[in-house]
């Protein structure tokens, strides 16, 4: 008898988690509907203006920022494309975020956004947000030089870096690089490297081997954000991403320049203790 | 304090438990990021091992429920390689509570066996002092047997030093197992983790409102649910343990086909990086009887 109440009361509790689960998506929708629409209907002037000043005022108030930013989209989210990220990277180009990786592990028919049509590809295969078209010297007399500047001393263009992760950039490049180590066990470098009892360096240099496969030239990702329905990093780069800080965007939530700043102000408060 | 503790249920706690056995699935298994111990300690103006002694009450009571709820496997972070940075007054008193509580193990054998735990110790444990290298040793071959539920303790654990004891045990073995190129592969490597022998966590719970994952379990993590919550570790009670369980039975069906989809993945990378082949093998049970033989020899050192 107490079984079937149990077995009763279980089958109650999940129909009632179910129908908050309901009841708080349809308000996240109607949410996002309305604020929609109130960017919709205002100025792009008056929209930009006031996203201006939003981050302006969070970066003078966060007391740290990231440098580094890792997007995790999950692979049936349905509520992010080009669109939103572009939105974002705006974002964080305004306060002053320098790199941004994009995990998205949605299929190339389920949304999947490819960096490569949002962004300039530079020759090293990353990417830089916003794509900058070069005035043409015959046009208006600027010439750039490698950094943005012209010769005369502007205008200065600042972009974003972009790095796209693959979902094979996580344990399979860790093997790739386990595998090159391998083939070069008999060398006295790899030798040397197992002599370690600590493994400090051969940790060193795996890093140095997966950094150079990545393209990354960056610190390690201080936050993460996550667009799922759930927290899970999804096989996101197991080697650089222990000590990120992750928090997620639910699914179908209307994401604007306000999610974006209390992320930061989430981050900007939280005390990194590095196991001291 | 015993490892498991003679935790007394309510009325409505045991009702609630026995409800969400009966009717939905309960993880495998749980990896448990104890933290909050010192703050709790802080708040509480007691001294910080103080806070330490409490939160390993705390994960007797945790031990119990899952045991109760029908969980197979729990991994717990106790300490971390980067703690070796903190103050050596607490280092010393962190290895002092351990050597207490692995004693208190020792002296429990029966009781553990009785409950089929099997206690294993995750980690770099040659940076451990020698005597409480020997109790771990102890603790892991007197509960080998065991298999009703899985203790794994992480302790003097990161996840980048145990990706690096896997690449570094394939340089090491490879050759001696003739072990090709071919042969590595990210499926090899999970095989020589500390964790070869236990399914990747279905749910990773952290507490403390941190909700960083701190070097803990990166490589078997990937497809876990994630749990933060803002209770520190030494207040965590029943509720909070079953508010995680409820979670995870909302959040799985997400994960779900993601799994099947990379368990069918790793499958056919098995097959073709020749994981099943007596060559590969003959390395995995060489790795397995190193291991095994560093325990002996620990077990017995003076």
């Amino acid at each position: 008898m107490h079984e079937i109440i149990c077995m009763l009361i279980g089958r109650l509790l999940l129909l009632l988690v179910a129908a908050y689960e309901l009841i708080w998506r349809l308000r996240q929708r109607l949410h996002a509907l309305v604020f929609w629409s109130y960017d919709y209907w205002r100025s792009t002037a008056a929209r930009e203006r006031a996203e201006r000043a939003v981050l302006e005022r969070c970066r003078f108030e966060c007391t740290k920022l990231p440098k580094h930013l890792v997007l995790v989209i999950a692979p049936n989210e349905a509520y992010v494309d080009a669109v939103l990220l572009t939105r974002l990277f705006g974002f964080a180009l305004k306060v002053g975020i320098q790199h941004v990786s994009v995990y998205d592990r949605r299929e190339q028919d389920k949304g999947y956004v490819d960096l490569a049509a949002v962004g300039e590809m530079q020759a090293d295969g990353r990417f830089t947000w916003p794509p900058i078209k070069v005035p043409k010297k015959e046009e208006n007399g600027y010439k750039l030089n490698g950094n943005g500047y012209t010769n005369g001393g502007t205008p200065h263009f600042e972009q974003l870096k972009l790095y796209q992760i693959k979902a094979n950039d996580g344990h399979a490049l860790i093997a790739d690089v386990c595998r090159e180590l391998y083939q070069q066990r008999k060398t006295e470098f790899v030798q040397n490297l197992l002599q370690d009892q600590r493994r400090e360096a051969i940790t060193e240099q795996i890093s140095e081997m997966l950094g150079k496969r990545l393209g990354f030239v960056v610190p390690e990702p201080e936050l993460g954000l996550i667009f799922a329905r759930q927290t899970c990093t999804y096989g996101l780069l197991p080697w650089h991403v222990r000590f990120t800080e992750f928090h997620t965007h639910p699914s179908g939530r209307y994401f604007d320049v306000h999610s974006f700043t209390q992320l930061l102000y989430k981050y900007s408060r939280c005390e990194q203790r590095w196991g001291k | 304090m015993s490892w498991v503790s003679e935790y007394e249920y309510t009325w409505l706690e045991r009702t609630i438990m026995r409800s969400l056995r009966a009717c939905a699935h309960i993880p495998h298994h749980v990896a448990f990021v104890m933290d909050g111990n010192r703050r709790f300690a802080r708040s509480q103006h007691i001294d910080k091992i103080e806070g330490h002694s409490m939160g390993f009450a705390k994960l007797a009571d945790c031990l119990r429920w899952c045991l109760d709820i029908g969980i197979r496997e729990v991994t717990t972070f106790a300490f971390s390689i980067e703690n070796f940075k903190r103050s050596s007054e607490e280092v010393e008193g962190l290895f002092n509570l351990a050597r207490e509580k692995f004693c208190k193990l020792l002296d429990e054998t029966d009781r553990l066996n009785e409950h089929g735990i099997r206690i294993r110790v995750i980690g770099n444990i040659e940076l451990l002092p020698l005597d409480l290298q020997k109790l771990i040793a102890l603790a892991m071959l007197r509960t080998e047997h065991n298999d009703k539920l899985f203790l794994n303790v992480a302790f003097s654990y990161t996840s980048r030093d145990e990706i690096t004891q896997a690449v570094k045990t394939v340089l090491e073995l490879g050759e001696e197992g003739h072990l090709t190129g071919e042969d590595i592969s990210e499926r090899l490597l999970e095989e020589c983790m500390y964790t070869r022998h236990s399914p990747p966590p279905d749910l990773v719970f952290r507490t403390s409102g941190e909700s960083r994952l701190s070097d803990f379990m990166m490589w078997q993590l990937s497809n876990s649910v994630l749990y933060f919550t803002n209770v520190l570790w030494p207040q965590i009670t029943i509720w909070n343990f079953l508010g995680s369980i409820l979670a995870f039975q909302r959040d799985r069906s997400q994960i779900n086909e993601l799994k099947r989809s990379e368990r069918i993945n790793a499958s056919h990378l098995a097959k073709s990086t020749n994981l099943y082949s007596e060559r590969v093998q003959g390395f995995l049970q060489t790795m397995d009887t190193n291991r095994r033989e560093l325990l002996l020899k620990l077990s017995v050192s003076t």
